[in-house]
């Protein structure tokens, strides 16, 4: 039989153009070890499904090379969104929460548990939906969990964008290689997008004290009692003076060690999630000495 | 000596990365010093031209090499160009060698050890010992740079085993074994990633482990595997 030895024009111009993104990165940029050790894990699941590579890509719809490029562990970080990842799990029938767990992302592992805790009780307030409601629908059916809310994603991989890059020392070569045009303008847009998530985190700070509800502070109000305390915090606390106050709740809760529950699901979770919110804080910073900063919107 | 290829026009593959279209006509040595002394654009472009200049001869003569799939010369090609990526930015370009081209003859050479690692693997069982012991290596969190060197495959084939042997398990256990194995995490870390203290993972690590062993047994003597029943109580 004549053997077709024609070259496959579209793998050898992908990675053409992979093998140029590497080249420019090229000596800064060691590949870390859980990126190789995530790689190693989806090729054993690929292998397990017995799918190839350029079968798997048509899966998610990405290019072979793209597929190719993470077993070999050359993705980073901000490569591989949250995006991504809900579709490596569906096609490779994996727990996205698992995949999220490997590559040292327990925040968002518990971000998503809330959000679908949050989802589970069908709130009314849906006011922060985002951009893309009809591509989030079709998402959700195909059980992609984190797609409906399309700026939870352009935040998460914008920040971890930034911080590969300011970790690489590779801000100006990245620049120019995306945005040839114009690459002295990415530090600005970095700091504009710093400046903005800061601002960001201190409105939600400030909002939670003046009362704006956020759907998830409105879900944490729902269970107020009359006299305007949370009833959980009643049942465990009632006699302890410094409880009584929500002001000083946080006092309280921030001399404690303990962590947030496991298992987050149901309003009561969530109020009692808002009640350790100094615990949570503690927990990301533990999170980020392990692997790296995690960005969980609560 | 410069290349043959020089006074080519090379229409194909098609230059995805190339915006300065004079890279194509240059020479093959001054391509090389463009890589290896330029940064950022620059050294990508000099890189991608380099890469126009043999990738479809490589390609060829892997895939006829390679008396398999698609996928393994794909997987062989993609080899020799992230190695081209590293090694060629300390490859010493010498004019007076025999070689027309001395970087195309290098590039072969690369492919022609990979293609012979390839076949060298195909026809050589790595030995379940070793991937047993590889296993449990890296489970403690001991050295496996040893059992690499002795058996470059026996990395994939541990990790295919541990995977298929963790599928009936729930995804908490599964989650553990995963992070001992694959992300070499303590187990103080893990509790603090699954919220569990220390000693509970451990224990619980520990019995994996054990029915781990047990399930490796029944493959090496070649006993139908039951890992539904051996998962089932946990």
């Amino acid at each position: 039989m004549q053997k077709n030895h024609q070259p496959d024009k579209q793998f050898l111009e992908e990675m053409g153009v992979l093998l140029a993104a590497r080249a420019s990165q090229q000596g800064r940029m060691a590949p870390p070890l859980t990126i190789s050790h995530f790689a190693e894990y989806i090729a054993s699941a690929r292998r397990h499904q017995k799918l190839t590579q350029a079968v798997l890509a048509q899966k998610m719809g990405i290019s072979e090379a793209k597929i190719y490029a993470l077993e070999q562990g050359l993705l980073s970080f901000a490569d591989l969104d949250v995006r991504f990842l809900s579709k490596l799990a569906i096609a490779l029938d994996e727990e996205l929460a698992t995949l999220l767990l490997l590559l040292g992302r327990p925040a968002l592992v518990q971000a998503l548990q809330i959000q679908e805790a949050h989802n589970r009780h069908d709130y009314t307030h849906h006011s922060s939906q985002g951009p893309a409601l009809g591509q989030a629908t079709a998402s959700k059916q195909r059980g992609n969990r984190f797609a409906f809310n399309p700026w939870v994603n352009v935040l998460y991989k914008g920040c971890l964008d930034l911080i590969d890059s300011l970790q690489q020392g590779r801000l100006s070569s990245y620049s120019r290689v995306n945005f040839k045009a114009s690459y002295r303008l990415y530090p600005v847009v970095a700091a504009v997008l710093c400046l903005f998530l800061v601002g960001l985190g201190t409105y939600n700070h400030i909002a939670g004290d003046l009362g704006a509800q956020s759907p998830i502070q409105s879900d944490a109000m729902m269970s107020v009692r009359p006299d305007g305390l949370p009833a959980k915090q009643l049942q465990r606390g009632i006699d302890d003076p410094a409880a009584q106050s929500p002001q000083r709740l946080y006092l309280v809760v921030e001399a404690r060690t303990q962590p947030v529950t496991a298992s987050i699901a149901g309003p009561e979770s969530i109020i009692a999630l808002r009640e350790y919110e100094g615990a949570v804080e503690r927990q990301q910073c533990v999170m980020s000495t392990v692997r790296r900063p995690a960005i969980c919107r609560v | 000596m410069p290349s043959n290829d020089l006074n080519q026009v090379i229409p194909w593959p098609p230059v995805a990365t190339l915006h300065n279209g004079e890279w194509l006509h240059s020479d093959t040595a001054a391509l090389l010093v463009a890589f290896q002394q330029r940064t950022g654009l620059e050294k990508a472009e000099a890189f991608s031209a380099l890469y126009n200049r043999y990738c479809r001869a490589i390609w060829e003569y892997i895939y006829r090499q390679v008396d398999s799939t698609e996928a393994e010369a794909k997987d062989i090609f993609g080899q020799v160009w992230l190695l081209a990526l590293e090694e060629l930015e300390s490859f010493h370009y010498r004019p007076d060698s025999l070689a027309d081209d001395p970087v195309r003859s290098w590039l072969f050479r690369c492919a022609a050890n990979r293609i012979k690692q390839f076949h060298r693997e195909k026809h050589t069982e790595t030995p379940l010992e070793l991937v047993e012991g590889f296993l449990w290596a890296r489970l403690s969190g001991e050295d496996t740079s040893l059992y690499e060197l002795f058996a470059p495959a026996v990395k994939h084939k541990a990790s295919d085993l541990l995977y298929a042997a963790t599928q009936n398990l729930s995804p908490e256990q599964k989650v553990i074994l995963r992070l001992r194995y694959n992300s070499n995490l303590s187990f103080a870390e893990i509790g603090v990633y699954l919220d569990k203290s220390e000693g509970s993972v451990k224990v619980q690590h520990h019995r994996l482990l054990k029915k781990l062993r047990i399930l490796l047994e029944q493959t090496e003597q070649g006993q139908p595997q039951i890992v539904d029943d051996l998962w089932s109580d946990e």
